[in-house]
């Protein structure tokens, strides 16, 4: 396990995944012990609805664990030799394979079975023709028959990659660029929109005058100028979309908070002389609460949609990461094609909506669950 | 066909489907409206009423609402039976309805005189310049001065008065058989109701229109209805003509109406609050459904459902007291007594608890890009007054007055401009921020809507315990605070095992309890009450207002009590501050100031309040509306519109003439005008 620790750059990561997990464990943990979340637990699954898109979701998010657990293996030569570097060290794979890549190996084998180029869903032989020799020696124009007919449930691409298995490649994108992005988001954006709501004066004009600044920037000049400085990768990407997305969440958040400072309750905690940052975080930040739900998983679908986009321009996560935004983009002359080869784009919409579809239905029914005014009895 | 009632309604019931269950809203009700009379639906919210209205519009929200049964003839057609377009065309034509909000009834970004001339040409066939001047005659009728300029504006620029009347015109434009009213005047101020009901009146003998007026104020019915029939959870719980029921109240409910209303008589006693709320539509119970609020309640009411018996010729009151076959006796008097307050002790310093000197809050008006004063509004322009410790001062006035500005300008939620403010001696202008929270914990709020002042995502403890946290007191551990608590909810008439529901899950009354708590539990030796019962049901007022004399006498607060209601100030407030236009214009105790009011002002808010009782005082009809604080008339403010204003009015504005030690107004009608003039 040695190779385990060996690159700390997949070290770090995977440690980052395992906190994510322990934290959701005590989370869960926690909350079970509380009248108050098991209750709201019982509303959200009262519906069938709702239990379905939650596993939908968990199916997602374990895709995206598993393919976040990566570690570099030993080279090994054809023979299974551990490959040594002249001093005698043990040389690494320059690539590291994910937890999701080992099962998958170990069982399915979409991610090894690859053509050479386009083959349709379970097609047994390529999609396009081409100059070979049969089994008699003729030198035939055909349609080839593939290395694994049969095995592709949604085709391979133009690289011969299985469609399937790129798909699910894609999830792990997704969902770093949708759940960082709007992490990122979510501080700023609630932070300055009640401060400039409820405070006025000076300090909303500050922020408006920020945000009204970045906003009327166009957003993909200073994406494609911070990811031409900083590099291409999905972290530059996330922080970059964050910067340029809170503005208009944060104008959201101040418009309510305007009305809301001006609500009895708001006023009565003023006379009792509640201090002001109390009122944000007991008053104000609940009461926006529902309005930062829905637009987090609005804006979603917006940022998974985005990095399609910015793969397009090439400012995106760059090539070598799987993504549903370059098939959608590798689609644009799949399309031009004479007959069309639609399964990668059907593929990406499928997966993309298959997420952002039980995220929306999952979210209306967490918000509805959690909104004492529809809590009953 | 001279008898044809206009408007006949039998066994009416509209139902509604909800997620628990149907909801009988309206269930089972007769009644029928012969031309050029006025036939008022009179109950609570949650009663029933404006849904009848609104069946009787066939405009019952669909699909949740549907017609269960009965027949609604209009003239000699049941309209229950028509097809959409057939009613379509008997709305508007032959039944008119007029709103009672009417900000929201008109289109903001259309003149008033296309939305006028428009509902002129879905009746009748004509040009639309004939449309045109047609709706100017509409305006000029229902005593909207140039009726031919205000067709040209647009409904913003119009007053809330002038709007309900624009409301009446349209809806009086096919010169319907049947005009329904639904609470036509709830939102207006009572100077501007009064122009409004004697309008319709005007208009009705002009036409001879039936009129179906839905209110839940009595003294509206006592000056303006032919007949009445009292509505309770879905049904007529007694109809009679006017003086049957003002003469000989009879059901159980009609009388516990009429004895929680609050006015001069009932001074130092408790109001005879009706005990619990409405039933939800939902879950009416079975037998009378007025059983669980009755004083004369037996054991035959929760049987079965009485039928309506007859009392007199035209009187029918739906309770087996009146059961002809039984051996009850119709109560001949109440049964329970009214309870005298004891009385209070005499407090014994004289420092008014506050004092409010020459206080100024005028609201700058900002214009252009460098955000330019260009003008203020002096929402409260100059007021001195004091309260004198464990008493109640009222603040009197129409909307726009400053009344509600000056209440928060006293806890300086809202910063004034000039003047000063003591509290017990200390004065709270002026003060550091942190100073002025240490002062708050004496000095607290309770606002007039229990929905919007109480935060939905705090639980009932949550929000009591927020003042105690913020000022520290009610004890320094979790523990002792949720004592504190208990005490508190048991002191306001609350259950303490409610202590972790949300807001929402209690009625309108309940949740004025719970704001009142939050006000108490910082110990406060005053509190402003900004309209604290206007939101809610009289029987629940009572509950209200009771409370707040009990918790006066209890722990010898003082208050400042906002409202625009007289019969509380009458029954309630021991001096009267009367505001127009940011000033006091009169002032003294309750009783100097309803039995000889001074001002005219005073004088013609008095006449306008409809009455239950004593009918026959002079009416003092006022003009047109308040005008616009940010410019003020000049000289005495009130003299556009009022009946005795002479020359020196529109000079300067009056200083005080003083009648007693209490009593003082300013209106030249009592001091010398200045020399000069």
């Amino acid at each position: 396990m040695a190779e385990f620790y060996s690159n700390w750059q997949y070290t770090v990561g995977n440690v980052i995944v395992l906190l994510i997990v322990a934290m959701i464990g005590w989370l869960a943990w926690r909350a079970s012990g509380k009248e108050y979340w098991r209750d709201a637990t019982r509303r959200v699954f009262a519906s069938k609805r709702a239990i379905v898109c939650f596993a939908v979701l968990v199916f997602y998010v374990t895709v995206a664990l598993l393919d976040s657990v990566a570690w570099r293996d030993v080279s090994r030569d054809e023979d299974g030799n551990v490959v040594k570097s002249p001093d005698g060290e043990r040389i690494l794979e320059p690539n590291a394979t994910t937890l999701l890549d080992r099962i998958d190996a170990a069982t399915l084998k979409f991610g090894v079975r690859s053509e050479k180029t386009f083959s349709g869903p379970f097609a047994s032989e390529s999609f396009t023709k081409e100059t070979t020799q049969d089994d008699a020696g003729n030198t035939v124009r055909r349609n080839a028959p593939l290395d694994h007919p049969g095995k592709h449930p949604l085709g391979t691409d133009k690289v011969g990659d299985d469609v399937l298995w790129k798909s699910l490649k894609g999830i792990r994108t997704a969902l770093v660029i949708g759940g960082f992005t709007t992490l990122l988001v979510l501080p700023f954006a609630l932070f300055f929109g009640t401060v400039a709501g409820y405070f006025g004066k000076w300090i909303d004009d500050a922020i408006s005058y920020i945000y009204s600044t970045l906003a009327s920037i166009p957003s993909i000049l200073l994406i494609a100028a911070f990811m031409l400085i900083f590099g291409r990768g999905l972290f530059q990407l996330c922080l970059i979309m964050a910067v340029t997305s809170w503005t208009g969440l944060c104008r959201v958040i101040r418009g309510e908070s305007l009305k809301l400072r001006e609500l009895e309750y708001v006023q009565a905690a003023q006379a009792l002389g509640v201090s002001s940052w109390k009122i944000l975080a007991q008053h104000l930040t609940p009461n926006v609460m529902h309005i930062v739900l829905i637009s987090s998983i609005l804006r979603f679908s917006g940022l998974v949609l985005s990095e399609a986009l910015l793969s397009y321009l090439n400012i995106g996560v760059g090539p070598s990461t799987a993504s549903w935004g370059s098939m959608i983009n590798d689609a644009r002359f799949e399309l031009a094609r004479e007959p069309v080869v639609w399964w990668n784009l059907v593929a990406a919409f499928v997966f993309m909506f298959g997420l952002v579809l039980p995220a929306n239905i999952f979210g209306d029914a967490v918000r509805d669950a959690l909104d004492p005014r529809l809590r009953t009895g | 066909m001279a008898d044809q009632p206009a408007l006949r309604v039998n066994d009416l019931k509209t139902y509604f489907r909800t997620p628990y269950g149907t909801a009988r809203a309206v269930d089972g009700i007769s009644f029928d409206i012969r031309k050029g009379e006025t036939f008022a639906l009179v109950g609570e919210s949650g009663c029933g009423k404006s849904v009848t209205a609104l069946s009787v519009m066939q405009l019952v929200p669909q699909p949740a609402g549907y017609h269960a049964g009965g027949e609604i003839w209009i003239g000699d057609t049941d309209i229950t039976t028509l097809s959409e377009t057939r009613k379509r065309d008997i709305r508007g034509r032959n039944v008119s309805m007029i709103f009672q909000d009417p900000m929201t009834s008109l289109n903001p970004v259309l003149t008033v005189g296309f939305q006028i001339a428009e509902s002129v040409l879905r009746h009748e066939q004509m040009s639309k310049k004939a449309a045109w001047d047609k709706a100017g005659e509409l305006l000029h009728s229902v005593n909207i001065p140039d009726a031919a300029q205000r067709l040209t504006e647009y409904p913003h620029q119009l007053s809330g008065g002038m709007k309900q009347r624009v409301m009446i015109a349209m809806a009086l434009s096919s010169e319907p058989d049947v005009l329904i009213a639904d609470e036509p005047t709830t939102a207006l101020d009572v100077t501007v109701q009064a122009q409004i009901l004697d309008l319709i009146a005007e208009l009705q003998s002009r036409i001879g229109m039936a009129v179906l007026l839905i209110t839940h104020d009595l003294g509206i019915v006592r000056e303006h209805a032919d007949e009445v029939a009292v509505m309770y959870a879905g049904k007529i719980a007694e109809r009679a003509t006017k003086q049957d029921l003002f003469a000989n109240p009879s059901h159980p409910y009609t009388r516990a109406l009429f004895r929680s209303l609050p006015s001069m008589q009932k001074r130092g006693t408790q109001l005879a609050a009706i005990r619990g709320i409405v039933p939800n539509a939902t879950e009416f119970p079975d037998g009378c459904r007025f059983a669980d609020r009755c004083g004369f309640v037996m054991d035959s009411c929760r049987a079965s459902d009485p039928p309506a018996y007859q009392i007199g010729e035209t009187h029918t009151a739906t309770c087996v007291l009146y059961d002809p076959e039984s051996s009850h006796q119709p109560p001949t008097d109440d049964l329970e007594p009214s309870v005298v307050d004891p009385e209070r002790a005499p407090s014994e310093t004289s420092t008014p608890i506050i004092e409010v000197r020459d206080l100024q809050t005028w609201f700058p008006i900002r214009k252009g890009i460098l955000k330019k004063t260009v003008g203020h509004v002096r929402a409260v322009d100059g007021v001195t007054l004091a309260i004198p410790r464990g008493k109640t001062l009222a603040v009197v006035g129409e909307s726009g007055c400053g009344k509600t500005t000056l209440g928060k300008s006293l806890l300086r939620l809202v910063e004034p401009s000039g003047g000063e403010v003591l509290f017990d001696g200390n004065k709270i202008t002026g003060e550091s921020k942190a100073h002025l929270n240490r002062i708050r914990r004496n000095i607290q709020l309770i606002f007039q809507d229990p929905y919007s002042s109480l935060n939905p995502r705090m639980m009932v403890r949550e929000i009591i315990e927020e003042g105690m946290l913020a000022q520290k007191v009610g004890g320094a551990t979790a523990d002792a605070r949720t004592q504190r608590i208990e005490e508190i909810m048991g002191l306001v008439g609350l259950d303490p095992s409610m202590m972790s529901r949300y807001p929402h899950e209690f009625s309108g009354g309940q949740r004025q309890r719970i704001a009142i708590a939050r006000a108490l539990a910082v110990e406060p030796q005053f509190i402003v009450c900004d309209e604290p019962t206007s939101a809610l049901d009289v029987s629940v007022q009572a509950q209200i207002l009771n409370l707040l004399k009990r918790l006066q006498r209890e722990l010898g607060l003082s208050y400042l009590f906002i409202t625009h209601d007289l019969s509380v100030v009458e029954y309630l407030a021991d001096e009267v501050a009367v505001m127009y236009l940011g000033r006091i214009v009169e002032r003294g105790t309750t009783e100097e100031v309803f039995r000889s009011p001074k001002h005219p002002y005073t004088k013609a808010l008095l006449s306008a309040v409809p009455k239950v009782d004593d009918i026959g005082i002079a009416k003092i009809r006022l003009e047109g509306d308040v005008p616009s604080p940010v410019n003020p008339p000049s000289g005495c403010h009130f003299h556009p519109r009022c009946p005795e204003a002479f020359a020196p009015c529109s000079g300067e504005y009056p200083g005080a003439a003083t009648f007693s030690e209490t009593h003082s107004c300013r209106c030249y009608l009592h001091i010398e005008p200045p020399s000069g003039n």
